[in-house]
């Protein structure tokens, strides 16, 4: 992997704001989300649940619930705006260049098609295979995604096999066709601890080997940092800081960045005296409070944080808070 | 999957028997047939030889012994009224009441797969809102009323169907589309509720985020989910339709086991009412014996289920 191939944007998300309406109100669940991704790296994205991140997903794939959709904004793939391009347009990204693995391999596997079935009609379609070929490439996948007995698994129905097998499979139909991107919303959510750093190592294997990047989307920011070289944190549908991890875990800038970096009990510690959890709720999208988002749960917050919104550009280390530029000299032009 | 049939047929076998004693006792409380199968004046004298004749100052329960061992030989009984064995009378009246639940359940399906499907595809739509309005006419609309209005306007009016009688193609269109409404209106509900069901599902938006065409997501991913209940309803249909089709069989003069179960239960004529029935109930237990084979081969997930 060079430097150069490192250093070149696969996609770049800017200023994406998705609505949805619900019970005759449409109120917006993405507020503006800039990112950007290079080629071969891996971008975690961590929040509490509805802070926006699996909208953030489901935006980039176009998969929206039918209440929601795009505003404004753009959604760079490769230089081509995907964010507004028609189905027959998107026929070839999705599925093909980016790939996609959700988080209940309980349900996202359909109960009446065979493994075989639902592992190569991606590839039959987008690569044109012919079935034996694509069956043969299938084998090869399971065998990849270490699944035992492969030959036996094809025939099978997703209820014969385990969640932990499931969710292999899935991650095989997600890279079948060698996608660029994959998006990974909570892939491990769901599955048994000791099956979750199964999977995580199979993800980091797998997309080290095809220089896939990759957007690994957690509520976890202890599993984000193991995996990912960069982390957004996203806040009531926006990023609220971005930085590499080593930087984020170590200088965390954000006040909610730091109370999630407490809120993760030290095991290693003798006692758990670390463990803090954050105090309140997030806010529900379309019931904002005034300022900033955060400021109800912030033990920092002052005066301005209830009266104005800090915002923040993408550039490498950002954060959008009032109070980051006391603490940081480079911080001062994050401020918007 | 074998023990799971044999279960099945059991049950069946458990259920028929009970449907036969039930129906013995029902038809019993009509009243006395020997009233209509006599002239008024006649004497009591000649009303017990009747009565004799036919069996029926026997002790109930042996009358109900003689009845079920008949029955086992695949013996029916005699219609006192027709005085010919009822599994004749049956044998000649069943093909037209087959045929004619056959075209409209045909029908039913040929229209309401395709306005269910689109309608879940296409919520709020025109086609949604073209299959809203089906459901409701079919199912609020009585069938005396469709039927009156299709020979009015078919045969009255423009002569293009004949309004009664068998024969020919042209007279099965009417009587099948009167037949047919309500099932088509229901199951144009049941095919876009399950298939709406089927679209929200997780496995959908996963094979989307495949890219697959939206063809084969509809009709390859959704459809088999929704295939179970729509063929549950289906057999349902068809089974109302084939054993009771009084009021169409009436309006089109059509000769079928429906006209011929209201004349029977007029007459009093207990063996050909308990003929119906029994063959009627039969042909329900059996369409939902092969319904529940069906389903296990549909869906993979119910032979495990059951046996757990």
């Amino acid at each position: 992997m060079t430097t150069e191939s490192m250093s070149r944007p696969l996609i770049e998300v800017d200023r994406l704001y998705t609505e949805i309406s619900a019970g005759g109100r449409t109120f917006d669940v993405l507020r503006g989300v800039s990112f950007h991704l290079n080629v071969g790296e891996r971008l975690g994205i961590v929040g509490e649940s509805g802070s926006g991140k699996s909208m953030t997903a489901l935006s980039i794939m176009r998969l929206l619930p039918r209440a929601a959709s795009i505003r404004s904004g753009r959604i760079l793939f490769n230089g081509q705006d995907i964010s507004s391009i028609s189905a027959q347009d998107l026929a070839p990204i999705r599925g093909s260049a980016i790939g996609m693995v959700f988080q209940d391999p309980m349900t996202s596997l359909n109960p009446l098609l065979k493994i075989e079935r639902q592992l190569t009609d991606g590839m039959e379609y987008h690569r044109g295979l012919t079935h034996a070929d694509a069956r043969r490439r299938a084998l090869e996948l399971l065998e990849r995604v270490k699944v035992p007995r492969a030959a036996q698994v094809l025939a099978s129905y997703p209820h014969q096999l385990s969640g932990g097998m499931r969710q292999r499979v899935a991650i095989a139909m997600a890279l079948s066709c060698r996608p660029k991107l994959l998006i990974a919303d909570e892939p491990t959510t769901a599955l048994d601890v000791t099956v979750q750093a199964e999977v995580i190592a199979l993800l980091q294997e797998l997309t080290a080997q095809e220089e896939t990047s990759v957007i690994f989307i957690s509520h976890s920011l202890d599993l984000v940092a193991e995996y990912c070289d960069r982390v957004c944190v996203m806040y009531a549908g926006r990023i609220v800081e971005s930085a590499s991890t080593g930087q984020l875990v170590q200088t965390p800038r954000h006040p909610y960045t730091n109370d999630l970096i407490d809120a993760v009990p030290d095991i290693d510690a003798e006692q758990i005296t670390r463990f803090r959890a954050i105090g309140g709720q997030p806010p529900q999208p379309g019931a904002l409070p005034n300022g900033c988002p955060y400021h109800p749960r912030c033990a920092r917050a002052e005066g301005i944080c209830r009266e104005r919104e800090p915002l923040m550009e993408d550039s490498g280390r950002a954060v959008a808070c009032w109070f980051s530029n006391h603490s940081s000299k480079e911080a001062g032009n994050n401020v918007g | 999957m074998k023990r799971y049939i044999a279960f099945r047929v059991l049950q069946s076998a458990v259920s028929l028997v009970v449907v036969a004693v039930v129906v013995f006792f029902l038809s019993r409380i009509s009243g006395d047939p020997i009233d209509t199968m006599l002239p008024v004046e006649a004497t009591a004298a000649e009303r017990e030889i009747l009565r004799q004749q036919l069996g029926l100052d026997r002790n109930i329960l042996s009358q109900l012994g003689t009845f079920l061992a008949n029955l086992a030989q695949g013996d029916l009984g005699r219609s006192f009224r027709y005085n010919q064995p009822v599994a004749d009378l049956l044998l000649e009246r069943a093909p037209n009441s087959l045929l004619l639940a056959f075209v409209a359940i045909f029908i039913a399906l040929v229209v309401g797969l395709p306005v269910g499907i689109m309608a879940a595809r296409w919520p709020g739509s025109i086609i949604d809102r073209i299959g809203r309005t089906l459901a409701v006419s079919g199912q609020s609309i009585p069938t005396f009323v469709v039927g009156v209005i299709l020979v009015l306007v078919f045969s009255v009016q423009f002569r293009i169907f004949p309004s009664g009688g068998t024969g020919s193609f042209s007279h099965l269109v009417l009587p099948a589309i009167t037949l047919g409404w309500f099932s088509t209106a229901a199951i144009t509900r049941m095919a876009r509720s399950s298939m709406l069901e089927a679209l929200n599902s997780n496995y959908i938006t996963v094979a989307r985020a495949k890219g697959l065409p939206e063809w084969t997501i509809v009709m390859r991913y959704a459809f088999p989910n929704a295939l179970t209940t729509i063929m549950s309803l289906t057999a349902l249909q068809f089974v109302l339709l084939a054993s009771g089709a009084v009021i169409t069989e009436a309006i089109f003069d059509w000769p079928g086991i429906g006209l011929l179960m209201v004349q029977g239960a007029f007459a009093r004529d207990y063996a050909l009412v308990q003929g119906v029935v029994i063959v009627a109930a039969f042909t329900a237990i059996l369409v939902n014996l092969l319904t529940d084979i069906l389903y296990a081969v549909v869906d993979p997930r119910i032979v495990l289920t059951r046996r757990s």
